[in-house]
């Protein structure tokens, strides 16, 4: 296990109002890493990170403004992880339907883009709920190229 | 974050109405757009054009936007076309499918063309 280079938590209420205070808490903390991420890479986090703030105060909140939504940042010389924990309604994968970007416009639904979107950035994406009510989602990306 | 961290600057020329965008078009932002098109439904403005020369960010409540709405316009003879969007931006539309059923063209003019083409 590699040594953390940057530990953060902080936590936001649970309203669409925050979007733009995650993104500019990623961007400032992540541009100050040495070396930073590429431009590329920050874009990637900041945006798959909004898609999970956003699902989280959407979906496990209901737009409740006065439930909090936990952010942590870990970052170590081999990736990023971005957790976030809230204790609202669990995302559950058995009853969400891929959102499906070939689809016709008659048959598109606009259901499921954010996790379309944070699959398809983030190296890995978990969900975990636990019996505490406490349930997290954590997105991690790797800094070092992949290797073949 | 203030509502105005995402602005639309309307113009119209020969009948086709340019909206400007500008800014963070993100879950608190979209309802801006969504009232414009909204706003341009009533009034029966059509043919519209989206500029994105000064988006910075989308996410994907901003596209949904386009894709609830870009129906509706063509359902009464209009259409959106999108132009000048950055390469990170244009990169979100393909990767959601958004420029196989939305114009995506590299400036106003040839949006403009194609909507004279047509009509």
């Amino acid at each position: 296990m590699t040594a953390l280079q940057h530990h953060l938590e902080t936590s936001f209420p649970a309203s669409r109002a925050h979007c733009s205070d995650v993104r500019a808490l990623l961007e400032s903390t992540l541009s100050s890493l040495t070396p930073p991420p590429s431009k590329d890479l920050l874009h990637n986090i900041i945006l798959a990170t909004d898609e999970l703030f956003t699902n989280t105060v959407k979906h496990a909140y209901q737009e409740d403004s006065q439930k909090v939504v936990d952010i942590e940042i870990q970052v170590s010389s081999d990736h990023i992880l971005i957790e976030i924990r809230h204790t609202g309604t669990p995302f559950d994968p058995s009853s969400y339907t891929p959102f499906d970007p070939d689809a016709t416009l008659e048959q598109r639904r606009t259901g499921g883009m954010g996790v379309f979107i944070m699959e398809y950035f983030a190296d890995h994406l978990e969900f975990e709920s636990s019996r505490s009510g406490e349930h997290r989602a954590t997105l991690r990306f790797d800094r070092k190229p992949k290797t073949t | 974050m203030p509502l105005d961290a995402f602005q639309i600057h309307a113009e119209t020329k020969d009948g086709v109405t340019i909206l400007k965008l500008q800014g963070e078009l993100d879950a608190q932002t979209a309802v801006v757009l969504e009232e414009e098109f909204e706003k341009l439904l009533e009034k029966q403005n059509c043919q519209v054009i989206t500029n994105g020369q000064a988006l910075q960010y989308i996410a994907s409540a901003g596209l949904g936007v386009y894709m609830a709405y870009i129906e509706r316009f063509r359902e009464v003879g209009g259409d959106i076309k999108v132009t000048y969007l950055s390469e990170r931006v244009q990169h979100v539309f393909d990767l959601l499918g958004l420029t196989k059923i939305i114009d995506v063209i590299g400036t106003d003019d040839e949006a403009m063309q194609r909507f004279q083409s047509t009509s």
